[in-house]
């Protein structure tokens, strides 16, 4: 499932610490390796890998679709771990008395709104499904089995159906990681 | 400090950290005790050993009031901002986060009827995270989509190494209708040397 490649000893090992625990390196052929990537050994002086919680916010009016278009990596190959989304009513509720009465998670509203995500060559990732199908929350994120690979050039559209009675307001954020 | 040949970097690995591989159970051990502001010994990888113990720690942010949203449309959404250091200095290493959205009135009655949990409170509160290089570590979203709770902490994907000399600005947008104190806790661990 995952490239063999082997880390040299003398640099401590090229692979990022970050990664030992998705994958072990086994090595076929270090010499080769080495002729083919020579700058191998700067990767240890450039920058370092950082975490991101990127966000992207949606306002879909009732049965209505809302479709846009976005690099969620500005440009950077970055890998995905999870995914979380929140669907509300794009206005919060108000009460008869102080304080306003909030809806009990997880509910049914997250089913009546759809979303797609369709690479710019047009493989689906996420086919037109409810949000709560393929997404989760902060406090469980929907993981993904292997943290995903995305290009850096690749755009991503992104499909908002909204089949329930009431504006919405939706916000996706990825957990993603680039350097 | 010059790298450490990888043969030496297992010895050196603490065992809080065994979990999680030779390779990055070091760079955390790395990341804790090769740090100037928090070892006396911190370019000499052999005395670690002697030097005060990996330390976990549950630390709190609080905004105590984020007043209500000014009504619409559009709705305005109240601002509060803090500027912390987690590690007070020292680089820690932050595991999960978990998050409370509350009115900032309790409820009254005898006895008060509570909300279950969880519910769509948080959704109406967003919350951004900016390092003071400027890069954002956690875009504007409702605090329900990154935070957990104790029982279900927001459990990062690997352990997040902070910089003891960077500062953080949390942006907290309330949306809601009703003032709320919102309180925040990272998950971390330092280095304690008892100093």
């Amino acid at each position: 499932m995952y490239p063999d490649w082997q880390f040299p000893t003398h640099a401590g090992g090229y692979g990022n610490p970050l990664a030992s625990t998705y994958l072990t390196p086994t090595v076929a052929n270090l010499d080769e390796l080495c002729e083919k990537l020579p700058t191998l050994g700067a990767w240890l002086r450039t920058s370092r890998v950082t975490f991101l919680d990127r966000s992207i916010t949606f306002t879909v009016p009732k049965g209505s679709n809302v479709v846009q278009t976005f690099n969620l990596t500005g440009g950077f190959d970055a890998l995905v771990f999870s995914r979380s989304a929140t669907v509300v009513n794009a206005v919060a509720p108000l009460g008869a008395i102080a304080p306003p009465v909030y809806a009990v998670l997880w509910n049914t509203r997250d089913q009546y709104v759809e979303i797609q995500v369709e690479r710019q060559g047009g493989s689906v990732d996420t086919e037109q499904a409810p949000s709560i199908n393929n997404f989760g929350l902060g406090l469980d994120p929907n993981k993904r089995p292997s943290p995903e690979w995305w290009s850096g050039k690749d755009l991503r559209e992104f499909t908002i159906s909204n089949n329930s009675g009431a504006d919405v307001k939706v916000t996706i954020t990825f957990t993603l990681v680039l350097l | 400090m010059a790298i450490i040949d990888p043969a030496k970097q297992a010895a050196l690995v603490n065992p809080a950290f065994a979990n999680y591989g030779t390779a990055y159970g070091f760079r955390m051990t790395e990341w804790l005790y090769g740090d100037r502001n928090s070892n006396p010994f911190w370019d000499q990888p052999d005395k670690w050993h002697t030097v005060g113990r990996v330390a976990f720690l549950d630390r709190t942010v609080t905004f105590t009031s984020v007043a209500a949203a000014t009504a619409g449309p559009p709705i305005i959404p109240t601002v509060a901002t803090q500027q912390v250091n987690l590690g007070g200095g020292k680089n820690v290493i932050v595991f999960a986060r978990m998050a409370t959205v509350v009115n900032t009135v309790a409820p009254v009655g005898a006895p008060p009827t509570y909300s279950v949990l969880p519910n769509e409170q948080a959704s109406f509160v967003d919350l951004q995270i900016q390092r003071q290089s400027g890069f954002i570590d956690v875009e504007l979203a409702p605090i329900q989509n990154n935070f957990g709770f104790g029982w279900k902490p927001n459990i990062r994907p690997v352990p997040e190494l902070w910089l003891g000399n960077e500062t953080r600005q949390i942006t907290v947008s309330n949306n809601g209708n009703n003032a709320v104190k919102v309180v925040l806790t990272f998950l971390l661990a330092l280095l304690d040397t008892g100093r």
